[in-house]
């Protein structure tokens, strides 16, 4: 054999024992823990936040944030990787998790009110069930409708007042929007016609400064961080917004004190109080889609030691300025917060519809797509 | 003005600034120069960097990576014939033939120098737009934007060569493709079945990869021949490239402009802006039509010029409205967010106008650099195109499934990618044209909501808005123009039908 | 080549019988707005279909090819004539794709069963071996070369990487 090729026959070899050695960061396996362990659970330790979205949107940028907070609170300050798994709208990111393991305790998951939703009236594909999880934490977000001056829009009673017909434009006719649909549609206009079929916040924006769409909604966040401006230039008019729930009553926004709930401005409108089968619906969606916008899930089975030590990092992180700065900064607002017991509690009047009530949104839903 | 003007670039020459610019705009490179892997892939992976990082050198490293992945993508487009990213599936059209012809070097010389000068007057249009983009962006409603994915649409007719039946079944496909998977105004799924992986529908990435990618590598392998026998300019041939550009002056300052005005429009994605680019071109000039396709320098020029164009005009909305106008521009919004940049109607508040200036001098030099850059390397890697085949090619195809992969981090990918692959190559074997098929995909879904919006909400009325009525003459011109240039049945009928009525008035 | 005229009716027929299978869903759920463009598409798919396929097939029947005409599409073809003007061999050609049919296929099949970075090497070793005809120096130095760089690339980018699904590494 030439020099040359026992060279290159080494340089073969050398390479290949690189390779087999550091072959380790191209599987998908996660290092498991021992159970032998003294000291704090999650000490060396490596876990994995599955974030149903696509990289780069507020919910997987908010994630991040709040993720580099928990890792340095939790004891052991174990890093916490961030896994975006898009697709099927949150499902197959929650369907990995419910595969992932129990108990160990290393795997966490983002879930919004939308997929809480889903559970009910969207089930197709859905292979978890979020009484199986226990929340950490839910971050909440509202939703805001508001009105376009080009079209006529000045004030909430312009809504009902109005002789030409009110477009009102959302992204997607789901369980959340079909809710803020039903509460416009009993506000009494004489003639509310829903507009679905919008990209997002910005093009209802777009749509709305134009005289498009008389009213639009976007998250409170996108309102404060891009509609604002508008509003105070005189050509938005901010009419209401769709409230937290409280004890089972539907507050206000603390982000917009002097904007009505859209029940408020149901009574205050048509002078009769929300009652009956659609406004107790919109309370329990209500609760998912504003209160629960933001949840971080463990599972219900995990190690005990792995539940009380998130609980406890997460306790912390809440109440620090620094992330409460960032996250307003994020977020335009402060988020309202609930931990644990109290979260958990929503989750479950959340998803407290009797099969009748949900057939009751799916026929509505229905009957708006075809009006 | 002038002081935010001088301001922002005083931030901007900082060095560490430049050092993270000098990032994002190597990074930007290589992910363009690997077929498959694109923009988005980066902007993930440096989104963690940014947090904690001021904003003059978050925007530098983004930016730079967002301006530099179309600079980049032009290797492989060129030398291969496999596009580099969706953006750049026009260029492969004239760029490949050329390098069969063994002027991979000219081809990638005139590339660089386009996407330079489409980059600066995509910033410089950037800078003079953002002020009057409001009633530009306010203006164009639903069905102006219907009418436009309508004449982007007709772009199958003028950019196909012989018959039109075959475009219009693959246009026809590319749309129904594009039905798959939930429809936002009722949020029913159409042609899904059971498999959840079809809920979302089909993503581009993934039809990009499978339909034009892998097939062209496979028929590298399957020829066995490199790509060229051998260079007539083996020095010099990228100055030569470069050269040609200014010959067709009109063509790049043309298609910048288009670029840039394309971008700014919501809803026109990144990947359909080469293809109007190079049809519009190939409409527009006036000698030797019938060259493009076979190695024309102006089918490299027009879409390399538009795509750099496109991303200052891409910012205009994205920074006015929050409207991200593709998806790299919406993962660009998050960074912005954490780095606390104000975005929306206050950008244009005298406090915040130097961050415009921030992001016209980075798009600026970002696209000088890259450009620079890419030109100095297309010397020696052009030689890329003398080698045989099965060097590089199957070490592309596993990267291209890797990057296919990367949508939807499901199995389905690589699925729907060999299926794909595997059918386009068949389709190329029968002389169906592809274009049309992801012209129709990308501007289909965008065509039916806004038809859908447009009809509910001024019932048929909006056909008769100004802007529409303009659009709509462009649409039937267009038409017509592509009846008139094609052969076939369809088209002759067509012809004789106007022509029966010129003969008529005459 | 097998004809591929012949190839082409087959493929516009399956294209007829997709849209119109398309169409048949579509109008009849046409009561909800869901289905209006995916109707109006489906049905004009099946029109133009039929048209190309009587096309097609009179200019068969009189003898003609209809493959033979220019088309404005991208990237290398298996009918690519070199420069020197040597046309390769029709039944070698379709030797070779029938392979490379079943060699990219052979991609992912390994990859359910072994963790998708090592069954790409693997595969590469095989592909640079036996339709390539490279020695094996080359091929074992080129794919270990390849398998670092891909190493470093996936770790750098967090690239993810498919998982085995039928045994469960990696």
């Amino acid at each position: 054999m030439s020099t040359k090729t026992r060279v290159l026959l080494g340089c073969a070899i050398g390479a290949a024992t690189v390779l087999a050695v550091t072959g380790c960061g191209v599987t998908n396996q996660q290092s498991s823990r021992d159970s032998e362990q003294d000291g704090p659970f999650y000490e060396g330790q490596k876990i994995t936040m599955i974030v149903p979205f696509d990289a780069g949107g507020a919910s997987d940028t908010f994630s991040r944030m709040f993720a580099g907070y928990l890792s340095q609170y939790l004891e052991g300050e174990p890093e916490i990787v961030v896994e975006n798994v898009p697709g099927g709208g949150q499902k197959e990111g929650l369907n990995q998790f419910e595969r992932s393991d129990h108990e160990d305790g290393l795997t966490l998951a983002m879930a919004s009110g939308g997929i809480i939703a889903s559970t009910l009236f969207d089930k197709e594909g859905i292979q978890f069930n979020p009484g199986d999880y226990e929340t950490l934490v839910a971050f909440g977000g509202g939703m805001t409708v508001y009105g376009s001056v080009a079209a006529g829009i000045d004030s909430l009673e312009d809504l009902v007042t109005q002789e030409t017909p009110v477009y009102y434009g959302g992204m997607e006719l789901n369980a959340s929007e079909s809710v803020r649909v039903f509460a416009l549609d009993e506000l009494g206009i004489s003639s509310f016609e829903p507009l679905m079929g919008y990209d997002g916040g910005g093009s209802i924006t777009a749509a709305v400064l134009r005289g498009e769409l008389s009213a639009g909604n976007s998250t409170s966040s996108h309102y404060l961080n891009n509609v604002l401006p508008l509003e105070e230039d005189g050509e938005i008019t901010p009419l209401m917004t769709q409230g937290y729930v409280e004890d089972g009553e539907v507050v206000r926004d603390p982000a917009f004190p002097e904007l009505p709930t859209m029940p408020e401005a149901y009574e205050t409108l048509t002078g009769q109080s929300a009652d009956g089968t659609g406004w107790d619906i919109y309370c329990a969606v209500t609760t998912a889609q504003t209160n629960l916008l933001r949840n971080y899930w463990i599972h219900g089975d995990a190690a005990d030691e792995a539940k009380a030590a998130l609980h406890e990092a997460v306790a912390q992180v809440v109440i620090d300025e620094d992330f409460l700065d960032e996250a307003a900064k994020l977020l335009g607002e402060e988020p309202p917060v609930q931990l644990g017991e109290e979260a958990n509690a929503s989750l479950a009047a959340a998803r407290d519809l009797t099969p009748e009530q949900v057939q009751w949104v799916e026929d509505y839903i229905a009957e708006v797509s075809t009006r | 003005m002038f002081e935010s003007a001088l301001e922002a670039l005083q931030m901007i020459l900082n060095p560490e600034h430049l050092l993270w610019l000098f990032v994002g705009v190597g990074l930007g490179l290589i992910l363009g120069l690997i077929p498959g892997l694109g923009g988005i892939t980066g902007m993930a992976v440096l989104l963690p960097l940014i947090v904690g990082m001021d904003p003059a050198s978050g925007i530098g490293m983004l930016i730079g990576l967002n301006a530099a992945t179309t600079i980049g993508d032009t290797f492989p487009s060129v030398l291969m014939g496999v596009p580099g990213t969706a953006a750049s599936q026009a260029t492969v059209v004239d760029g490949y033939p050329m390098a069969r012809k063994g002027l991979a070097n000219v081809a990638l010389g005139a590339a660089f120098t386009s996407n330079m000068i489409g980059g600066i007057i995509g910033a410089v249009a950037l800078f003079l737009l953002i002020p009057v983009a409001r009633p530009i962006i306010v203006g164009i409603g639903s069905p102006q934007l219907f009418m436009l994915s309508l004449l982007g649409l007709c772009l199958v007719v003028v950019i196909s060569r012989g018959s039109l039946a075959p475009a219009l079944i693959t246009g026809l496909l590319g749309m129904l493709l594009a039905m798959i998977g939930g429809a936002s105004m009722t949020g029913d799924y159409r042609f899904t079945g059971d498999v959840l992986y079809l809920f979302d529908g089909i993503d581009l990435a993934v039809l990009a990869i499978g339909l034009f990618a892998i097939p062209s590598v496979l028929s590298l392998l399957v020829q066995g021949e490199a790509v060229t026998k051998a260079m007539p300019y083996t020095k010099g041939g990228v100055l030569r490239g470069a050269r040609e550009v200014f010959r067709h002056k009109r063509v790049v300052v043309g298609n910048s402009l288009l670029g840039t005005a394309l971008g700014i429009i919501p809803g026109i994605g990144g990947s359909v802006i080469d293809w109007i680019a190079y049809g519009a071109t190939k409409r527009v000039v006036r000698k030797d039509r019938d060259n493009f396709g076979k190695g024309d320098i102006r089918g490299v020029i027009a879409p390399e010029a538009a795509n750099n164009a496109k991303d200052g005009g891409v910012l205009v909305p994205t920074l006015m409205f929050g409207i991200p106008g593709s998806a790299t521009a919406a993962i660009l919004l998050g960074g912005l967010a954490t780095m606390g940049v104000a975005t929306g109607p206050t950008i244009l508040r005298p406090e915040n106008l130097y961050l415009i200036f921030v992001f016209v001098w980075t798009l600026a030099l970002a696209n000088a650099i890259g450009a620079i850059a890419s030109a100095s390397f297309a010397g020696p890697l052009s030689k890329l195109s003398l080698l045989k085949p099965y060097s590089y090619a199957p070490f592309l195809i596993v990267i291209m499934i890797l990057a296919a992969y990367q949508s939807g981090v499901h199995w389905g990918d690589i699925v729907t990618v060999v299926i794909l692959a595997l059918l386009s190559w068949g389709m190329q074997a029968i002389k169906w044209p592809r274009p049309p098929l992801i012209i129709g995909f990308v501007l289909g879904q965008g065509a039916e909501n806004y038809l859908w919006i447009s009809v509910s909400r001024y019932d048929w009325s909006w056909l008769t808005q100004p802007a529409t009525i303009v659009i709509g003459v462009l649409v039937i011109a267009t038409l017509a123009a592509g009846f008139a240039n094609g052969s076939g049945w369809l088209a002759g009928k067509v012809k004789s039908i106007l022509t029966r009525q010129k003969v008529h008035d005459a | 080549m097998p004809n591929l005229s012949v190839v082409r009716l087959i493929s516009t027929g399956i294209v007829f019988v997709v849209f119109a299978a398309a169409a048949v869903i579509s109008l009849g759920a046409i009561e909800s707005p869901t289905y209006w463009f995916p109707a109006f598409i489906a049905v004009g798919g099946v029109l133009v279909s039929a048209y190309s396929f009587g096309h097609d097939f009179r200019q068969v029947l009189a003898g003609k090819s209809v493959v033979d005409g220019e088309v404005t599409d991208l990237g290398a073809s298996v009918s690519d004539v070199s420069e020197d003007g040597e046309a390769q061999d029709p039944s070698v050609i379709r030797k070779r794709v029938f392979a490379w049919v079943l060699w990219l296929i052979a991609l992912p099949l390994l990859a359910l069963v072994i963790p998708f970075f090592f069954a790409s090497l693997i595969w590469l070793a095989a592909v640079l071996r036996f339709p390539g005809g490279r020695s094996w120096l080359y091929t074992v130095i080129s794919v270990v070369v390849f398998g670092v760089c891909l190493n470093i690339l996936v770790v750098l980018l967090a690239i993810h990487v498919p998982p085995a699904l039928l045994t469960g590494w990696g």
